[in-house]
């Protein structure tokens, strides 16, 4: 009895660290996968959560006197980013897409200057363009570039003081706000005044557009011109009228002064 | 006669053990062997799903540019549109088919040399597709793990 007891535990004990090594292999095996997998979805995670904390702004954008995009950016979030491409389109012609590679790294807190100085694409201040800049992880930033006669703006003239006395000087000031949506860009806004005089009154220019023009006005931004004339005249209630544009009519404003 | 039954018990006792023993050992055998096949089989299951479903997991395309032309198309006179995609993951994939869905159609395009290594991106021009201003379109773009990227964009 004592050995046939003895030849069952041995017989057992085999079938046993059998089974417990079987069990002990397949979970071993089950947590590497499981752990192969995880490394994979956090590392899946990893390169979204990069991919959202990516962020940046354009600085200024311009179109160069050499005929070249000449775009500032700045990185305003907390990872290094790298621009690979640059899209341009040119809304102004039919059928006008390019690209061309940058690959160049700006670190959080800095900017990456002359974006657009190297590039073989060429652009005209007279047109306006579709940009896209694209980051290595797969971001984009879209904006518009080009002359404030695209659209209409928001404008103003304001002749001040409206009524002047004989040999007084009136100031002239002309706004212009970008009020356009989205990312769009204002280049080369070059302002143009025209008075003219009625009855008694003269008009001598003393100075100005000042500034002479802003290269670049960003969206929601607004450009202040100011010119000084002086009035002359005999007969006080003439009037004298002063309008403004960017070079078209969609950017036009005027008003009116009198003598007093 | 106590001698004589006592010969008699240990023979049996033998021979019972023995075929116990040699009963014991091919059932044993044949079962791990029949449970090593089938774990083996398993576990090559396993490693390959997991591998798919971990690669399919990893991939990762930005669809990063879409423009339309009409008048001046490259290489064609009839209107057509490119898609520029880009692998921002850090596995290759292989890009298999492109669907095109507007309000009005569904055309679906297959892809044999879409193959994309990390960091760089493939540039697919269909030289032949009416698009329509301001219709808006859905672009579907297919890999060979089946993972789908889609955008939508609206021609000029």
């Amino acid at each position: 009895m004592t050995t046939r007891r003895g030849l069952s535990s041995v017989v057992g004990m085999v079938f046993a660290i059998i089974v417990i090594a079987s069990s002990v292999g397949y979970v071993t095996y089950s947590m590497n996968l499981l752990d192969k997998y995880n490394q994979a979805v956090l590392s899946r995670n990893q390169i979204a959560i990069d991919k959202g904390n990516e962020n940046f702004q354009i600085y200024s954008a311009k179109i160069s006197n050499s005929g070249k995009f000449n775009i500032t950016i700045a990185n305003t979030g907390n990872l290094p980013i790298n621009i690979t491409r640059m899209w341009v389109q040119n809304t102004t012609a039919n059928d006008w897409v390019n690209f061309y590679t940058i690959n160049k790294a700006v670190n959080p807190g800095s900017l990456l200057v002359n974006i657009g100085q190297s590039s073989p694409v060429g652009a005209n201040a007279a047109n306006a363009y579709n940009l896209k800049l694209v980051t290595s992880r797969g971001n984009t930033m879209q904006f518009t570039l080009g002359s404030p006669g695209v659209k209409p703006l928001f404008t103003q003239l304001m002749i001040l003081p409206n009524y002047v006395k004989t040999l007084n000087n009136v100031t002239i000031i002309y706004y212009v706000t970008n009020n356009m949506t989205s990312n769009n860009l204002l280049t080369n806004l070059k302002p143009t005044l025209s008075c003219t005089a009625y009855g008694s009154n003269t008009l001598a220019q003393k100075y100005g557009p000042l500034p002479a023009q802003y290269s670049y006005l960003q969206n929601g931004g607004t450009a202040i011109f100011k010119w000084v004339y002086l009035v002359t005249g005999t007969t006080p209630g003439d009037r004298f009228a002063c309008s403004a544009n960017l070079g078209n009519s969609l950017t036009a404003a005027s008003d009116v002064g009198y003598l007093q | 006669m106590n001698l004589f039954e006592r010969k008699h018990l240990a023979l049996s006792t033998v021979v019972a053990t023995a075929l116990m023993l040699g009963a014991v050992a091919v059932l044993g055998s044949t079962l791990v062997a029949w449970s090593n096949t089938n774990l083996r089989a398993y576990e090559t299951s396993l490693a390959s799903s997991s591998s798919d479903k971990t690669n399919k997991f990893n991939e990762f395309l930005t669809i990063e540019n879409v423009w339309f032309c009409r008048l001046n198309c490259p290489h064609s006179s009839l209107p057509g549109m490119n898609i520029t995609m880009t692998n921002v993951g850090n596995i290759g994939l292989n890009v298999t088919q492109i669907k095109l869905i507007n309000s009005s159609k569904i055309n679906v395009y297959s892809i044999s040399n879409g193959a994309i290594i990390p960091g760089t991106s493939y540039m697919w021009y269909n030289n032949n597709y009416d698009w329509k201003s301001q219709v808006p379109i859905s672009i579907y773009v297919t890999t060979n793990r089946g993972t789908i990227f889609a955008t939508q964009v609206t021609p000029p």
